[in-house]
């Protein structure tokens, strides 16, 4: 779930293995900063987000990680590597903030709650960060997908 | 595009996958990691009574302090949780949680042998009740599934450990065929014959391995 997190706000997976490894090397450096009543995996999302948060405030690697993005091979061979790949482009031109709400709640399955704690905001801003970037999504993915046809 | 067709074109862009073995040699890159920037760092201004520091002295130190040993019992688990999240995605079993436990419970006991009394499942996340010392008896795992009035835990242990079930402690008893007895305060409860304290409560108990 880090892994996954950190690979579809960097869009690279290079860059998906360093900030999952530091996520651990973080939480495990911090452990006396978890509260027990804690959810472990909200703490371990709140410092994946943070990390991927700082990383993208540098824009060298920000251009850098669209440039791997752009050359880097596909996984899955086919269309579906094709559509991923449209997809991830599509989140990677939504602010990060924007992102990692979509990522939390969308992919993760967290609720506003949730996501809230992990990004360390209020659930409204959580809910008017995901308005804004499905809004967005829906713009950019238009008339690249076909709603409602299965492959 | 409304919003159920967006969610699916979202859930089409897959996450390139690593193979299993990276994860398996994940936990030990972190470690290292841990390990080299431990060196790197500038080393502490000693006194002549600081004792150099090792391994044994730093989990000695460690887990003379419950709230840092549970923090780490916690981390673990969070490890345990990344590995078997993932890893579980793959797992295709009649008895999903059961497959789970039996993958957590696993990576916990990796990393804590004969150290763990207790691996816990309920509404608020996982937990994980380890001794003090390596001394937990080896035997064969038992899961358990408890279903109250505040909702259902459920739980890997031994026969022999403590578990609490909704605030009530109980003592876990296996006999040789696996047959499990629960006894607590309030729930009395032995293989499928529910005695007269157990009512309201809903058990369900068998060794863990049996059916992977």
């Amino acid at each position: 779930m880090i892994y996954s997190l950190c690979y579809r706000m960097s869009g690279s997976a290079a860059d998906a293995d360093d900030l999952s490894q530091e996520t651990f090397i973080q939480a495990y450096k911090h452990l006396n900063a978890f509260r027990a009543e804690a959810v472990v995996g909200t703490w371990l999302y709140r410092i994946a987000v943070n990390l991927c948060l700082n990383w993208r405030k540098r824009e060298q690697r920000r251009i850098q990680a669209h440039q791997e993005w752009s050359e880097q091979e596909p996984s899955t061979p086919g269309e579906n590597a094709g559509r991923a790949q449209q997809v991830q482009e599509a989140l990677l031109k939504l602010t990060p903030k924007q992102r990692a709400a979509v990522i939390l709640t969308t992919y993760d399955g967290l609720t506003h709650a949730e996501a809230a704690a992990a990004l360390g905001c209020s659930e409204t801003t959580v809910s008017w960060r995901l308005f804004a970037a499905r809004a967005k999504l829906k713009r950019l993915l238009k008339g690249q997908f076909e709603p409602g046809v299965s492959q | 595009m409304n919003d159920a067709e967006l969610n699916e074109v979202l859930k089409r862009a897959t996450v390139p996958e690593r193979e299993a073995d990276y994860w398996e040699r994940f936990p030990g890159r972190v470690m290292a990691e841990l390990e080299r920037r431990r060196q790197a760092a500038p080393a502490p201004a000693k006194t002549l009574a600081s004792p150099a520091w090792s391994w044994t002295g730093a989990l000695r130190m460690l887990f003379s302090r419950p709230a840092l040993a549970a923090a780490v019992a916690v981390i673990c688990l969070g490890l345990g949780f990344y590995l078997g999240f993932w890893r579980g995605q793959r797992s295709l079993s009649d008895d999903p949680q059961l497959a789970a436990a039996q993958k957590y419970f696993h990576e916990i006991e990796a990393l804590f042998p004969n150290q763990v009394q207790a691996v816990v499942f309920d509404q608020r996340g996982t937990h994980l009740v380890l001794a003090k010392e390596p001394n937990v008896p080896a035997s064969p795992p038992l899961y358990l599934k408890v279903c109250g009035p505040t909702g259902c835990q459920r739980f890997v242990t031994f026969s022999g450990q403590q578990i609490r079930v909704n605030g009530d402690v109980c003592d876990v008893l296996a006999d040789g065929r696996g047959e499990v007895l629960l006894v607590g305060r309030q729930l009395l409860w032995s293989g499928s014959k529910a005695v007269a304290a157990s009512e309201g409560y809903q058990v369900e108990a068998r060794a863990l391995e049996n059916r992977l």
